[in-house]
């Protein structure tokens, strides 16, 4: 456990320093807004610092900022979605899919994304971790703290609710 | 590289990092040769990492250090000395009667179970909470927070070893707080007065009363014991040679 204490600035600049960028990126990367993700990543890095602080090793470190940024900048989304949109995004229509599901595997990072942003809200930190960072199931299970299984079933359902989108809309 | 046949952004960002190992570092060097969508990503985290270098860092450094000091000075120290005030007139054999009188403390909703010492042997726990960019304030009997409030603990161990603290949220959902997600209690630092744990946890969309309970045990405790325990008597949970403090605040919507 880390003991109470206040570290000097010399110290969270060399972790803002060092770890800024994963944070940076990664934000910029979800939020597709420059001034949006600089926001984010003081905010994220703020939220991460004690946990990268106390951390083991540099994987772990990443693993506490993959979850806090991709929660916060789901959250940004889903506000500023709520603001543009009078509908609900896991409104979906129930229609048979078209057998999309076998491509969903390969689905590049953009359009995840625009089917992520699209799906419930539950769903949608298993798909960033699992679409976007390429993350094996088993290590988003470990990020998040949830069981192997419930990814599992968190991806199918994602997959389901994609391809009845995909059939109606396309992705474009 | 996953089962998709990439990098994953984990190996990615490791390989920015300089954190793999020599072998691992070949493999990575040589997938993204091969491989145009892992050779994208290494060439934008690259891109990013130059404009965060040369942009982001310089502008942001001093508003996350102003955030930092800020919280871990002023949310700790301002609320340490208006409690210790008490505690020095009255003596710290008296602490759990100044918890009862002083600023944003509670003690009716107290349950000290288990081992039996003296006033000044009883461990302590105290919550706090931050509202959006706000100041911290104390969490008091019948507060009421909002989702997205984070809420941070200070305990005092009082000799205790090992610690877990925990919620029970209003829908009966029973979740580790600290050490957060994990599955057994840990190892407290020992200290004279009060300690500010790590971290803070940021309340979700579950309305309805919330009880937080701090397990203090010189055995560690694995968070299966501490949840039977709380269902069995969420008001009042006892183990052999365990201590619980409770405290119990209302989420309500904004």
């Amino acid at each position: 456990m880390a003991a109470t204490g206040v570290h000097t600035g010399e110290r969270v600049s060399t972790l803002y320093r060092k770890f800024g960028t994963a944070i940076f990126s990664r934000c910029r990367r979800l939020l597709k807004d420059d001034a949006l993700a600089e926001d984010a990543t003081q905010e994220v890095f703020v939220r991460v610092l004690r946990h990268i602080e106390s951390a083991p090793d540099d994987a772990t470190a990443l693993a506490w900022i993959y979850r806090i940024s991709t929660n916060y900048c789901l959250n940004q989304i889903r506000d500023r979605s709520r603001q543009a949109e009078p509908t609900a995004p896991d409104e979906l229509p129930e229609g048979e899919g078209d057998g999309a599901g076998s491509e969903m595997e390969m689905l590049d990072r953009e359009t995840a994304m625009k089917l992520i942003r699209r799906a419930p809200e539950k769903l949608q930190e298993v798909a960033v971790l699992y679409y976007v960072d390429g993350l094996e199931q088993e290590q988003v299970a470990k990020t998040l703290g949830i069981s192997r299984r419930t990814v599992i079933n968190r991806l199918q359902e994602f997959i389901d609710r994609s391809k009845k989108f995909i059939s109606r809309d396309g992705v474009a | 590289m996953n089962a998709r046949g990439h990098l994953s952004s984990e190996t990615i960002d490791l390989l920015l990092l300089s954190a793999l190992s020599a072998s691992e570092t070949n493999e990575a060097k040589q997938h993204i040769d091969g491989c145009d969508d892992c050779r994208t990503r290494w060439r934008e985290l690259n891109e990013d990492k130059a404009r965060f270098e040369q942009f982001v860092f310089a502008r942001t450094l001093p508003k996350v250090e102003a955030r930092v000091l800020a919280e871990r000075q002023g949310f700790f120290e301002r609320f340490r000395l208006k409690l210790l005030l008490p505690v020095l007139a009255v003596g710290a054999a008296a602490l759990a009667v100044v918890f009862a009188t002083g600023p944003g403390t509670q003690t009716e909703d107290d349950a000290y179970v288990g081992i039996k010492g003296g006033a000044s042997s009883q461990p302590s726990f105290e919550l706090f909470a931050v509202r959006g960019q706000g100041s911290a304030f104390p969490v008091g009997p019948g507060a009421e927070l909002h989702p997205s409030d984070r809420i941070r603990f200070v305990v005092n161990p009082a000799g205790a070893k090992y610690l877990l603290v925990a919620s029970t949220d209003g829908a009966g959902v029973f979740s580790v707080y600290h050490p957060f997600g994990a599955d057994k209690s840990q190892p407290v630092a020992e200290v004279k007065s009060k300690l500010e744990l790590p971290g803070a946890v940021e309340l979700d969309n579950t309305l309805g009363a919330e009880r937080v309970v701090a397990v203090f045990s010189d055995e560690p405790l694995t968070a299966q014991q501490v949840e039977a325990a709380l269902k069995a008597d969420a008001k009042n949970p006892r183990l052999p040679g365990v201590r619980f403090v409770l405290r119990e605040f209302r989420k309500v919507a904004p």
